[in-house]
């Protein structure tokens, strides 16, 4: 697990802001990665995830909303704060709508910028292991307005290469994952990656799959919910540990 | 306008339709005679008005109707009695003002006076004595006098209008160079605001990291200048210094002064044999760099970039050609437009002051543009004369 170093990449195409906020952040110890368009962000977090995108929003090509949407559509983990000398533009607007978290305004006032940051890097981070992918939308939207940060997975696989390079406060799994054993085999990465990891079964088969419920909760599942969720039931498990 | 003005208008206008005394004569006897008409025709007058939805939604309320009703009988016997001086010229000035306030389109102001006119015409035919002759002579001044009227209108209506129309826009002007200057000056104020930030707070930073961020600093404290300088010197371009200059040369300077980034391949073919141009050395070059950074900036993956000159009958053509993203030719009337930008960056100045520069010194500036292919913008300079 490497998440000790938090991870920042810097999208402007404006050189000298790039160049100031990395050494800014790099001399607080964040691995930082700059990106000067919105294809070479893109090329960035392809190759390695980050904790945080800070993207100017008028650049050449594609803006920083277009950008955004391929970053959450790659990295939904990624939490985006714009940073835009236009800060009550369509386009903040519209960043905001997108989901990103907060939007600073040019010139940056860095150590409002790093309250945001820090902010943003203590959310919980949750991971969501489900197939339906409408399914994992909604959550996204509904649970990273509340102060949660959402990884999301629709494989057993995806989920394993998350829980290796990253700590989770929270996994949700959906019990009938396509596979051999379903959840049940995400269930026992998280217990052996992320011991520390709250556990939560999502199902919508109550009576069919209950064998293998109770099962999973001697196994140490911290909670259950049902489908269709809801919500406040679910943000109350998220909240209480 | 001036109430001077507004009545020479009137005169000028009376005499243009030959109005005489006789007019007035006629009219004021017409006046007369359908007095007893005037209070139904004026009730008509505002139950059609109500009939349309558009022109009904002027009115606040009842009373405002009522009050309206006081004001158009007084207009009427003013009409017929006169006399047309400049207070009466005023009043008809102060109608289509009004309209303009109350934001009456004025199509129901025309379509009112036509029924109204129609109106009176009736009660005239009802009400003339049998056996009289003049009754065409008289409803022809009757008409000619409402036409003035209705010119007047129609006249300050028109003057009101354009003058709200250019405060609003202006203040939208005002609204994007603003939004331009924010975009420009809040850049490089954010890189200076965050070097000092590192300067400030950075634990002990190597010699050559402090000096590059006060390099950064310098460089973007010059941006943010060159950004004034470009909005001022816009809106009050100095002076052209003349000279017999080589227009190559000019060409050259600039390319060394906007070199093209190392993506770009540049081609020149600058003879260094053409004949000079009279121009502003500085403004010319001025022009240059727009077309040269215009030509890489829509390059962002590379490309080409052609410079070359030649003389074209009595003219020194220069032209700029690049491979890069093109103009849509929906844009290419506006390109050269103040504050017209497709650009993240910039102002949308830069073209416009070029045309600006060129138009002093008769030159002329020309686009052909394909999308995805590429522009060439071709700048044709009169040789200049030897003195």
């Amino acid at each position: 697990m490497n998440n000790d170093v938090r991870s920042v990449l810097i999208v402007d195409d404006e050189v000298d802001a790039c160049e100031n906020l990395r050494d800014i952040l790099v001399d607080l110890g964040y691995r930082v990665g700059v990106a000067r368009n919105g294809s070479e962000a893109i090329e960035q977090v392809m190759r390695a995830p980050y904790d945080i995108a800070l993207l100017d929003l008028k650049m050449p090509g594609m803006d920083g909303v277009a950008v955004y949407r391929q970053i959450k559509r790659l990295r939904p983990e990624t939490v985006a704060i714009v940073v835009s000398a236009f800060s009550g533009s369509d386009l903040a607007e519209q960043a905001v709508e997108e989901g990103a978290a907060q939007v600073v305004a040019k010139p940056v006032d860095v150590p409002q910028l790093l309250t945001a940051i820090q902010a943003s890097l203590a959310q919980p981070l949750v991971l969501v292991v489900d197939d339906d992918t409408d399914f994992c939308q909604n959550l996204w939207q509904i649970l990273s307005k509340r102060g949660y940060r959402l990884a999301l997975a629709h494989t057993a696989d995806e989920a394993r290469r998350q829980l290796a390079t990253k700590s989770f406060s929270v996994v949700l799994i959906d019990l009938k994952l396509p596979g051999p054993e379903g959840g049940a085999e995400v269930f026992r990465i998280v217990s052996k990656t992320n011991p520390d990891a709250r556990r939560i079964l999502v199902t919508g088969f109550r009576d069919e799959s209950l064998e293998i419920i109770h099962n999973l909760v001697d196994q140490g599942v911290d909670a259950v919910c049902y489908k269709p969720i809801d919500i406040d039931n679910l943000l109350d498990m998220l909240g209480s540990r | 306008m001036n109430d001077e003005r507004i009545y020479r208008r009137y005169r000028e206008l009376q005499d243009y339709v030959g109005w005489t005394e006789a007019d007035a004569a006629r009219v004021g006897r017409a006046g007369q005679l359908i007095q007893s008409h005037l209070p139904a025709l004026i009730d008509d007058f505002y139950a059609e008005i109500k009939q349309h939805p558009e022109a009904d939604k002027v009115f606040a309320d009842h009373a405002q109707v009522e009050r309206l009703k006081v004001s158009l009988r007084m207009w009427l016997e003013q009409l017929f009695e006169g006399p047309y001086d400049p207070e009466y010229a005023n009043r008809r000035w102060q109608v289509g003002r009004r309209h303009v306030d109350v934001g009456l389109d004025h199509i129901y102001a025309h379509a009112a006076l036509a029924r109204l006119r129609r109106g009176l015409a009736r009660a005239l035919r009802a009400e003339w004595p049998e056996g009289d002759s003049e009754f065409a002579e008289t409803l022809n001044s009757l008409n000619t006098l409402i036409d003035l009227d209705l010119a007047k209108i129609e006249d300050a209506y028109a003057a009101e209008y354009l003058d709200r129309l250019q405060k609003s826009e202006r203040l939208a002007a005002i609204g994007q160079i603003a939004a331009g200057v924010a975009h420009e000056i809040r850049n490089p104020l954010n890189v200076v605001k965050t070097s000092v930030y590192f300067l400030l707070n950075a634990k002990s930073p190597p010699a050559e990291r402090v000096a590059e961020h006060l390099a950064r600093i310098s460089r973007q404290v010059n941006h943010a200048n060159d950004v004034i300088t470009a909005l001022s010197s816009f809106a009050k371009p100095p002076a052209p210094q003349l000279s017999l200059i080589s227009a190559t040369d000019c060409v050259k300077g600039a390319l060394e002064h906007y070199p093209a980034p190392s993506t770009i391949q540049v081609s020149v073919d600058l003879p260094g044999s053409l004949p000079k141009v009279r121009a502003d050395a500085t403004q010319l070059g001025i022009v240059f760099g727009n077309l040269i950074r215009n030509a890489c900036d829509a390059m962002p993956s590379g490309g080409t970039l052609t410079l070359s000159a030649a003389q074209v009958d009595n003219r020194v053509e220069v032209r700029v050609t690049d491979t890069g993203v093109g103009i849509a030719p929906s844009d290419l009337s506006k390109i050269t437009e103040p504050l017209f930008s497709t650009k993240a960056r910039g102002m949308g100045l830069g073209l416009a002051i070029t045309n600006a520069i060129l138009l002093k010194i008769s030159a002329s500036l020309k686009v052909t543009s394909a999308i995805g292919q590429g522009s060439t913008f071709t700048v044709q300079m009169p040789i200049g004369d030897e003195d």
